[in-house]
């Protein structure tokens, strides 16, 4: 990935930091909710980028790593 | 009105207790051994079928998990994972005209894979002080012809009064390839990968997170049971680099939508590697809770690559000189739309049940800017999950 567009990737991402609101402790009862987590069903979405990335091209980069093939 | 108000404040201000680390109410048995407190020890079994359309390969999944909290900052988690599988698997395409055929289509051939068990376990211990996390994990995984050896590292800081998260991930894996078909085989590869990630609050009903990672594999990379057919040659076993470097960012987008109460996940996946595949992955999921405790997540994903700089359906020779060559349709260059849902049900705050179901459909025509060349590899298949998670 040229230079570039990692330089493009961090300068949006400090972006979206500049425009965050700022929300007191008190204020997060919203953000609390379960369905508000990153990732509210971690097991089932293991089983799921397991099964895309035996298919598809793009695998891993993310995640935990490990896991050995089981490439069905 | 001023007990209703008061009963709002209290609401809220409970509410934001409750986000607060170490504030959730403790509901479940709690063990006192030796002076370590165990705590909300939770347990998880999931079972997950997997199956291709046209009879072609199935597999059952078996997971379980178990994590106890020790001293309320420290958490160990133990996870194992049973595979097995069978059926047929794509092998080698060859021209039609080799089977008689002289219509210039590509004929894809599946072979059926002995039965194949996979066995897994992981184990992570994490120590959450007041701002930082840090996490520590290994495990392995052994097949008939593929033993894996894991370790992570991940640790997480906490800015901002807690509205900003940086997070740091270290992963190794050292894997043995072995093939039934090959005795005389026995590749080694290693695997090194770094995650650096952000995770910023934006406002009362809305979060975004972010994270871009590097890995780079070295060794025997090549899928030692598919095979190219080489014009005037015949068939051979692909041959793929010894090395692959790839970047991957993600980018999960999260909002609250308070006329619903629900939540809508936005998520782009950008793929990229040095053997020239570079891939789009779009998601959303709408997580709508119904009342009851039960909750419904509709979802839809959409992705695509572009094919390898040494896929081919097949080869010439003078095409398969460079001796880097491969036919595995899942370097070609493809699309797949799938979508499926989530059910979730609680029962009181100890029993947790989750179903979900996945269909998903490989086109060759819905890769972006592609011509849909691989479109004879087409195929589809479900997936289902049914998961309980109790706190003991």
């Amino acid at each position: 990935m040229p230079l570039a567009h990692l330089t493009v990737i961090v300068c949006l991402i400090l972006m979206l930091a500049a425009c965050a609101t700022p929300v007191k402790p008190w204020e997060r009862g919203t953000l609390a909710k379960p369905h508000m987590a990153v990732d509210p069903s971690p097991t089932e979405t293991g089983i799921r980028h397991h099964v895309f990335e035996s298919k598809e091209a793009s695998s891993g980069g993310l995640g935990g790593g490990g896991g050995g093939c089981g490439c069905y | 009105m001023a007990a209703i108000k008061n009963n709002k404040t209290l609401l809220a201000l409970t509410s934001a207790a409750l986000a607060l680390p170490g504030m959730a109410p403790r509901t479940a048995l709690s063990l006192d051994i030796g002076g370590l407190e165990i705590g909300d020890i939770e347990g998880g079994f999931q079972y997950s079928h997997y199956e291709e359309g046209d009879d072609r390969i199935n597999a059952d999944t078996y997971q379980g998990t178990v994590t106890l909290p020790l001293t309320g900052r420290l958490n160990l988690n133990g996870h194992w994972i049973v595979d097995a599988w069978s059926g047929a698997t794509p092998s080698i395409n060859v021209p039609s005209e080799v089977l008689g055929r002289p219509d210039g289509d590509v004929v894809q051939i599946l072979t059926s894979a002995s039965p194949e068990t996979r066995v897994a376990f992981d184990l992570r211990a994490g120590y959450q002080f007041d701002d930082v996390l840090l996490e520590f994990g290994g495990g392995s995984s052994d097949e008939r012809d593929y033993d894996s050896t894991f370790f992570n590292f991940r640790t997480a800081w906490d800015l901002n009064e807690k509205q900003t998260t940086l997070s740091l991930g270290l992963n190794y894996q050292d894997d043995d390839i072995e093939a039934v078909t090959r005795p005389d085989l026995h590749g080694q590869k290693s695997v090194y990968n770094i995650q650096v990630g952000v995770t910023q609050v934006l406002s009362k009903d809305s979060l975004i997170t972010s994270t871009f990672g590097y890995t780079r594999s070295s060794g025997f990379l090549s899928n030692p049971y598919k095979r190219v057919f080489i014009q005037d040659l015949g068939a051979f076993f692909e041959q793929r680099p010894d090395n692959r470097n790839s970047w991957v960012w993600d980018t999960r987008y999260i909002r609250h939508l308070a006329a619903w109460d629900a939540a809508l996940h936005l998520d782009y996946r950008l793929f990229a590697d040095d053997w020239g595949v570079h891939a789009h992955t779009f998601e959303a999921a709408w997580y709508q809770p119904l009342g009851h405790d039960w909750q419904v997540v509709p979802r839809v994903r959409y992705y695509s690559q572009n094919d390898a700089d040494f896929y081919q359906p097949f080869f010439t020779q003078e095409e398969a000189a460079d001796e880097e060559f491969s036919s595995d349709h899942r370097l070609a260059g493809f699309g797949a739309i799938s979508g499926g849902a989530v059910v979730t049900k609680d029962w009181a705050d100890w029993l947790n049940f989750e179903t979900s179901f996945e269909y998903y459909q490989r086109y060759a025509d819905l890769e972006i800017g592609g011509d849909g060349e691989s479109d004879f590899a087409d195929y589809n298949f479900w997936l289902v999950n049914v998961a309980v998670k109790i706190k003991f």
